[in-house]
């Protein structure tokens, strides 16, 4: 077992198996840095407890194939990506540190299925991203591709 | 989040996942996005990553019906559902005369484009990122 604990000082019991699916982890028992607890002052509780059921649950992923739980396991994928916008982008920071690929490609491709549609204004909200170019410049990249910004998919609410 | 900004590195691999349509558009996002959809390096990996998605592939089939040529578009694994899209001619050459071609076909898995004319001449292309106009989609009925 790994102690893991979160920077409001909750500590968690993980399986050396499914921890190790962190790269930044792994390499931490692999340099024997990994004899007590680990730290990690990026991710709060909440986030970390999330992290820790995917990790659990794809503990196996390699054997999946063979016992046919693929479809046990996509299904978890998607009911695991279905959280609010900010809760999301924590486990994106928390996959990004850890360094859990297969997390991190999961909550991207859904953080871009939601951007997708979504229209210019909205997406700078969502980011919270300031607009620094001018007036021309915004007029000149709509005229590139004046297509681009129309359609009936094109949704301007945030969230 | 909460209001602390998404790094960059992150905002990249999101943006990555994005169709064209979409990354055509957020170029009007901000200036850092523009100049990061507009990058080569940003291009090539892109499609490097979706030549592997099977999803994410195209036909470009061409059909010519008195003097004009129309262009489609069709989802590549074709299926009763596949979308087909009226679409303008490929903007990637420049100087052709896209009313004289006979046929054209494009391979998105090295983004190859035949552009064929008629008697002896045959130009193959090689595009990054083609971006044809979606003017109509009509659905297969099988």
């Amino acid at each position: 077992m790994v102690k893991l604990k979160s920077n409001d000082d909750k500590e968690f019991e993980v399986e050396e198996a499914a921890v190790i699916q962190s790269e930044m982890i792994k390499n931490m028992i692999e340099d024997g840095c990994a004899t007590s607890v680990i730290p990690l002052p990026n991710i709060d509780s909440k986030t970390l407890i999330k992290v820790i059921e995917y990790l659990n649950k794809h503990i196996n992923m390699g054997k999946a194939a063979e016992t046919g739980e693929e479809d046990d396991l996509k299904e978890f994928d998607e009911q695991f990506v279905n959280m609010g916008w900010e809760e999301l982008f924590d486990v994106i920071m928390a996959a990004n540190y850890l360094n859990i690929h297969e997390l991190m490609e999961l909550c991207c491709q859904s953080a871009a299925d939601r951007l997708k549609n979504k229209s210019v204004r909205a997406v700078r909200e969502m980011l919270k991203i300031t607009n620094d170019l001018t007036e021309e410049e915004e007029q000149e990249i709509i005229n590139d591709a004046p297509w681009a910004f129309e359609g009936p998919e094109i949704d301007d609410t945030v969230n | 989040m909460h209001n602390n900004k998404v790094p960059h590195d992150i905002i990249i691999e999101i943006l990555l996942k994005l169709p064209a349509k979409s990354l055509l558009r957020f170029k009007g996002v901000c200036k850092s996005w523009r100049s990061l959809i507009e990058d080569s390096r940003f291009i090539n990996l892109r499609h490097d990553r979706c030549k592997s998605d099977i999803n994410s592939h195209k036909f470009l089939m061409s059909c010519k019906k008195e003097d004009h040529c129309y262009y489609y578009s069709v989802d590549a694994p074709l299926q009763h559902d596949s979308v087909v899209s009226l679409v303008d001619p490929p903007n990637v050459v420049s100087g052709i005369n896209y009313d004289q071609l006979s046929g054209v076909c494009f391979s998105s898995r090295n983004s190859m484009l035949l552009l064929i004319f008629p008697y002896d001449e045959v130009v193959f292309v090689r595009t990054i990122m083609i971006i044809v106009q979606e003017i109509q989609n009509k659905t297969c009925l099988a």
